[in-house]
């Protein structure tokens, strides 16, 4: 790896789980380039911020992330899900992508983010 | 012209005896005295094969045969006038003797009913008699030649004929069986003059004999209707003849009892001296009993026995026709019913898969018949292939078809049904038929999403949870604090999020009200209450909103009391909130506390507020550091934190 150091879109709508992912990935030496909690500043952010690769969780308030995902993958933007539901919570489409089962370890982020990141 | 004797030589007793009767002391006179014409009768008389009588002058002298003799069942009468003998017989003769004397003219009457005693047996009889005057040479009448041909087993033959033949009209119009065992035993004891005639449903297997009906010739013979009896009253003896099919006439109990002599008595008490009793014998099984009964002792005829016998079979083979059609109407009737109120759909299927009849309820649900192409037309298109594949598999294959499918009703809707089905097949294995069954299993389905939903959202719940205690335990236990401290922290935590959980809890998760995410906040502040000035209008918060708040409050509460308003005497907290168009303003104000400094490194309940509230409310929250005590605003859109109206719980 050139760079060991991501820049990473998180979007998670549990702010204690936000602040921990944050921690994780900052102790992990990577950089957050945002944080969104709804479906719709996620989009925003996902099509107007920087980043290497995107953190999703499934249900934001009610609403699922899967257009973001949709984005993400037409750009060819990497990304993982980290999520309460497990797979079995996962549209058909994304199955292949790295799944977090929340709650996750540091380590199995570390994992999960070289996978995609390779 | 040699003409034989007029009156027979010794060739028959009778032709002796009236040879060698002595007529001299008769009003006839000696028999060489007599008029040719009394001689010439008197050889008519013997030589008729028929029973013969002569009656002779005004005195009606009479002069018979042998047959007459047996007809009369007594001594001769020769010589005798005919009024002074057998009373009855000339009690019927008389009138018939008198119009022809008068008349000069022959008489013949047809089918004269006659009782006579015959062996000691009290008979009615039956006769045809021809009645010729015998005229003298001076043309007068002198006597009456009376011949008489017995046609009782005739006239018998036909009373039967025609009874058998009125019972089988009355036996054709009856399709109930207990009116056909009725009218049966009627027309029987009517026939035969009993006293009581009934039927005796036998159970061998309780070895009970059962009375519904009887028929009684006047109110003065009781009935046995209702009656029990068991089945060994009868006697080991008649119950054998019974159960072989064979037929008792007894025409006097006491002298041929079936049982003890208490038995005898009861049967006599039960008005039963004479009996005919007629076993009807199914399947080698004894199923009923005809009996006839008499209160006095009767002789039977054969002919009594035969029409008993007659009469039971012809009226059982009734009653076991109506009692298959009365079972064929109950099992269609009961087929009917089963199908029409049955709450599923029954239908059935030709071997090769077509539906050949479904249940009238299929059409009240679809408002089609289920014919043709009906059926498939109804299942959502979505179920539809692998509805009729797995139709293929078992029509292809003989297994069972079981399969679940939504349904098209009338009004538009679908709902989920549950088709079954099973081949019904023949001796040789080929499938004749398929039954199927569709019942609605909507509510169940709908109750197994549910189910499923709610089990994946508490999954998700949980999770979320842990992973919200794994950021809470990670931003506690980090920094330079000693272990004791980080515990009490985390537990405090702990149980604010705990707190937050059971106030939603309550409410289903449906939400809470802001007043009282604010008042179990400080609750348990020391009970200082009373240092707090709440104030706000009603508002119910998501419960996401609800969480993050009270989360927040936590922290501000614990931060006030230890560093804050909460640590000094007189310290003080305002709490309120307004709503402003679309947007909530929220503020905790702290005042008459220690001096505030800016902290010069932001903790955990800091970035809790300023990042994770801000992002959770949708809006923003600051805190601000006043001189005069520590402000925490937070600006909410209402739209992201106002609970709504939910219709799944």
């Amino acid at each position: 790896m050139a760079d060991p150091r991501l820049r990473i879109l998180v979007v998670e709508d549990e702010m204690l789980v936000a602040m921990n992912i944050e921690d994780m990935l900052l102790e992990l030496g990577h950089e957050v380039a945002g944080l969104a909690s709804r479906l719709a500043p996620a989009l925003a952010l996902a099509s107007e911020s920087k980043f290497d690769v995107a953190m999703l969780d499934v249900n934001l308030a009610g609403e699922a992330s899967f257009p973001v995902a949709d984005f993400l993958a037409e750009r060819g933007i990497p990304f993982l899900f980290a999520t309460g539901y497990g797979r079995q919570g996962i549209e058909e489409r994304f199955r292949h992508c790295p799944i977090l089962q929340k709650p996750f370890r540091a380590a199995e982020l570390r994992a999960a983010l070289e996978q995609i990141a390779r | 012209m040699a003409s034989p004797s007029p009156i027979p030589a010794a060739d028959a007793p009778m032709g002796e005896s009236v040879l060698n009767h002595d007529w001299g002391s008769t009003p006839l006179g000696p028999r060489q005295s007599w008029p040719p014409s009394l001689a010439f009768a008197a050889g008519l008389c013997l030589r008729s094969p028929l029973a013969t009588a002569l009656y002779w002058g005004p005195r009606r002298i009479l002069i018979h045969n042998d047959a007459w003799t047996k007809l009369i069942g007594g001594e001769p009468a020769l010589g005798t006038p005919a009024p002074e003998t057998r009373q009855s017989l000339w009690a019927v003769a008389a009138p018939l003797v008198e119009q022809v004397e008068n008349g000069a003219e022959g008489a013949f009457v047809q089918e004269q009913a006659l009782r006579l005693l015959r062996d000691g047996i009290e008979e009615e009889t039956y006769w045809d008699c021809l009645l010729l005057p015998i005229v003298d040479d001076k043309g007068e009448v002198a006597g009456v030649l009376n011949q008489a041909n017995e046609v009782t087993r005739t006239v018998t033959a036909e009373r039967r004929l025609s009874f058998q033949v009125r019972l089988a009209d009355r036996l054709r119009g009856l399709h109930d069986p207990e009116e056909a065992k009725q009218a049966a035993v009627e027309m029987l004891g009517t026939y035969l003059g009993a006293a009581r005639v009934g039927w005796a449903d036998i159970d061998e297997a309780l070895g009970m004999a059962f009375v519904q009906r009887d028929w009684t010739r006047d109110p003065g013979v009781p009935s046995l209707a209702g009656q029990r009896t068991a089945t060994e009253s009868f006697g080991e003896q008649a119950l054998g003849l019974f159960r072989a099919g064979q037929l008792l006439a007894v025409p006097d109990l006491r002298q041929l009892p079936l049982g003890s002599a208490d038995r005898t008595a009861a049967w006599e008490a039960a008005g039963v001296r004479a009996l005919i009793t007629v076993p009807l014998v199914r399947q080698g099984e004894l199923k009923a009993l005809l009996y006839v009964h008499e209160p006095e002792p009767r002789t039977w005829k054969k002919s009594d026995a035969a029409i008993a016998r007659d009469v039971a079979e012809r009226s059982w083979a009734a009653v076991e026709q109506a009692r298959a059609e009365q079972s064929l109407v109950e099992s269609e009737d009961h087929y009917r019913h089963t199908v029409e109120l049955n709450p599923q759909v029954t239908w059935t299927a030709h071997p090769d898969g077509q539906l050949n009849r479904v249940s009238n309820r299929w059409n009240v649900w679809t408002g089609t018949t289920g014919l043709g192409g009906t059926w498939v037309d109804a299942i959502h298109s979505d179920d539809r292939e692998a509805s009729l594949a797995a139709w293929s598999l078992s029509v292809g294959t003989g297994e069972p078809y079981d399969i679940e499918h939504r349904v098209r009703m009338v009004d538009g809707s679908y709902r989920w049904a549950r088709s079954r089905a099973y081949p019904r097949r023949r001796d040789d294995g080929e499938i004749c038929l398929w039954y199927g069954s569709t019942e609605d299993v909507h509510e169940r389905k709908v109750a197994e999403e549910h189910q499923r939903l709610l089990i994946n959202e508490l999954n998700h719940r949980v999770k979320n949870t842990l992973a919200s205690v794994q950021g809470i335990a990670f931003q506690t236990l980090r920094g330079d604090i000693s272990l004791a401290e980080a515990r009490a922290r985390f537990e405090a935590r702990l149980m604010a999020l705990s707190g937050a959980h059971n106030l939603l809890t309550e409410e289903n998760w449906g939400g809470a009200s802001l007043e009282r995410v604010v008042s179990d906040s400080i609750e348990h502040l020391a009970g200082e209450s009373g240092r707090f000035d709440v104030e706000g209008k009603p508002l119910r918060l998501a419960p996401r909103a609800a969480l993050a708040l009270a989360m927040a409050l936590h922290e501000l509460g614990t931060n006030a009391a230890k560093y804050g308003a909460l640590s000094t005497e007189g310290g003080r907290v305002s709490i309120g909130w307004t709503e402003v168009e679309d947007r909530l303003h929220f503020v905790w104000r702290e005042r008459a506390g220690p001096p505030v400094e800016a902290p010069s490194r932001r903790g955990f309940g800091s970035r809790l507020i300023e990042r994770g509230l801000a992002a959770d409310l949708g809006g923003t929250a600051s805190l601000h550091f006043d001189p005069s005590g520590l402000r925490c605003e937070i600006q909410a859109s209402l739209g992201a934190i106002r609970a709504q109206e939910r219709s799944l719980g």
